[in-house]
């Protein structure tokens, strides 16, 4: 699976792939993505031996552009950087595509009928080797599949969706996901970070208000689903809610051992937006300043 | 205490002369006896602290501060506040103080370890100087106890008060252990307990607390691998701490690692044992942060221990399989 047995030459679709400290995955990854003849690698000047590796890659293109924010860096991705094919796969490099992914995207761009400007897809989540299906939700459903010229990213501070504009189709094979393949610190590491932007994104909902009802209501599934993860951002007690959510409601139980430590972990990260969400609010690093001279200039 | 066990602690040292013109001890630089008090700062990148830190410590007498290259200015400010800087790179905790008590230019009797973000209070610097100056027996360490502002709050409960922690003592009576993180001193001769104490100013914000659980914890799991492995052993707790406390660190060390559903042991010890719901809401988060700080050294444990297994595992495949 990892190597495609796909020739280049053929294929109308170009490939990104978005990257800072991905040593460890990076190369499995690019033999993966060799069915394509136009592989671009937008990396985020990574310390490690990313750009080392990708180079080393002959047919494998090295663009690097300094990390402002994720919405910026993919629109970069889609818009900034010339390719050689209509179609794009956007891929992450934790991802890989499965042979009957790739047949079936290739049928569907070259096919003539077809007047989608955009494809999505779902994926499968493994963590310790095993498909993780009840505790990851499935089926969620990611755009992948773009001609870049109609895409964009919404501007939010992480978890960004794109915006097509024109119609999207679907497709019916699998990526697979593996959360874990950089090691659990660095799946620890990341969610600490992306937590502090989500909480950075909450405190703005939470200024605007509460969504209304009729937000909660619209037909558009993206915009449903920003309005009520909005919602959320004004509940108390993510963590718990999102632990009884994915390990019960959506039998994550059904996945063992493995999705119990799974339904453990997307919970703690609530928990980090949370609190965070209350450390800025509160103001915190004011009072502890505050509280700490005070005691100092005590006299005893 | 004795003469010999001074000689044991005392380490020969290789010394440049490059060193020596940055204010570190040469061998025939004789110890002055004199009553005062020395600091030393351990510091990487704390230039939010060090100058506060440093005119601080200063009340107490000479400082030193032992910096790991840090590149945001800490060492300019330091020396600006008062402090003699000497770098030395970083190896662990335990390695970089160990190194600090045995090369730098101490001339007394007494030191005390600050770190960068903790402060003396004026009632514990008149009990040290009362202790330096006075003529009845002394102890060869003293045990601080440190209270810690966090989030807003001064955190008086949840096992995280008091906390005793050997800092002052007799020069070459006290050496930390060779541990990955959580070190403890160890004191070779009689101890006491202060009475006042020190405060831990804890400015960082949550990320940058995270994210320092996240590094313990993956060291911790590794100096748990190391003992399930390669036999590292744990100091004895007998040298750790007065009768009391050995107990404790025998359970923490020995038993602790092989319990099961410890997040939850550990959120119900801070909770509810150790009254930390007296805290408030700042309580409640800190005994869940803490309950994740286990969770997580659990599975980076069990992670490692599976890496080892499938490696050995591999390993085995390619030493049957015919050449």
């Amino acid at each position: 699976m990892t190597t495609s047995r796909f020739k280049p030459a053929s294929v109308p679709i170009s490939v990104v792939v978005l990257t800072k400290n991905e040593q460890a995955n990076i190369a499995d990854c690019l033999r993966n993505l060799a069915f394509s003849d136009d592989i671009v690698v937008l990396d985020s000047y990574s310390q490690d031996q990313t750009p080392a590796i990708v180079q080393s890659y002959k047919n494998v293109r090295l663009q690097q552009r300094h990390f402002d924010t994720e919405y910026k860096q993919r629109n970069f991705s889609l818009h900034e950087i010339a390719y050689k094919n209509p179609w794009l796969y956007i891929c992450d490099a934790d991802e890989r595509l499965t042979d009957e992914l790739i047949e079936e995207m290739l049928s569907c761009v070259s096919d003539p009928q077809q007047k989608d400007d955009a494809f999505r897809l779902r994926y499968k989540n493994m963590y310790l080797g095993k498909w993780i299906k009840h505790a990851t939700s499935y089926p969620v459903w990611i755009i992948r599949l773009v001609k870049p010229k109609q895409v964009h990213y919404e501007q939010r501070q992480t978890n960004v969706h794109p915006i097509v504009a024109g119609s999207i189709g679907e497709l019916n094979e699998h990526f697979i996901h593996n959360s874990f393949s950089n090691g659990l610190k660095h799946w620890f590491s990341k969610h600490n970070f992306y937590s502090g932007r989500e909480a950075i994104e909450a405190v703005g909902v939470r200024q605007q208000g509460c969504p209304t009802w009729r937000e909660l209501r619209q037909k558009d599934p993206m915009a449903r689903r920003r309005a009520i993860k909005n919602l959320s951002f004004f509940l108390v007690g993510r963590a718990f809610f999102r632990f009884i959510y994915q390990y019960i409601l959506q039998l994550g139980f059904l996945d063992g051992l493995a999705g119990f430590h799974y339904c453990a972990m997307i919970s703690m990260y609530e928990y980090w937006i949370e609190i965070k969400i209350t450390e800025q609010e509160k103001n915190w690093d004011k009072d502890t300043r505050e509280l700490a001279k005070q005691s100092l200039t005590e006299v005893v | 205490m004795s003469g010999a066990a001074h000689k044991d602690i005392l380490v020969n040292k290789v010394i440049s002369k490059d060193e020596l013109a940055n204010g570190l001890t040469s061998q025939t630089s004789k110890t002055v006896n004199k009553p005062m008090i020395e600091v030393l700062i351990l510091t990487f990148n704390e230039a939010i602290h060090i100058a506060e830190t440093v005119e601080n410590a200063l009340q107490l007498g000479p400082v030193f501060v032992l910096d790991s290259a840090s590149t945001d200015g800490t060492q300019a400010l330091a020396k600006q506040a008062g402090a003699t800087v000497v770098e030395h790179q970083w190896e662990g905790y335990a390695k970089q103080k160990n190194w600090g008590l045995d090369h730098l230019s101490w001339r007394g009797k007494w030191l005390f370890i600050l770190d960068a973000d903790e402060r003396v209070t004026s009632a514990l610097r008149d009990e040290l100087l009362k202790i330096v100056a006075s003529t009845n027996k002394q102890h060869d360490g003293y045990f601080v106890n440190r209270l810690m502002f966090f989030m807003g709050k001064a955190i008086r409960h949840g096992g995280l008060y008091p906390s005793w922690n050997l800092r002052f003592f007799k020069r070459g009576s006290a050496r930390y252990e060779d541990r990955l993180v959580h070190e403890h001193m160890i004191c070779q001769g009689s101890t006491g307990y202060l009475k006042h104490e020190m405060i831990h100013i804890r400015c960082e914000n949550l990320s940058q607390y995270i994210q320092k659980h996240i590094q313990y914890a993956d060291l911790e799991s590794d100096q748990w691998i190391n003992q399930k492995y390669h036999g590292a052993k744990e100091t004895p707790a007998s040298y750790l701490f007065k009768k009391q406390l050995r107990l404790r660190q025998w359970l923490r060390r020995r038993i602790w690692p092989k319990l099961f559903g410890r997040p939850i042991w550990r959120f119900a010890f801070m909770y509810f044992v150790r009254l930390g719901f007296l805290d408030g809401r700042v309580g409640f988060h800190l005994a869940i942060l803490m309950a994740q700080y286990e969770y997580m050294i659990g599975l980076l444990y069990f992670q490692k221990i599976q890496d080892i297994q499938n490696s050995h595992l591999s390993q085995n495949k390619a030493a049957s399989s015919p050449a």
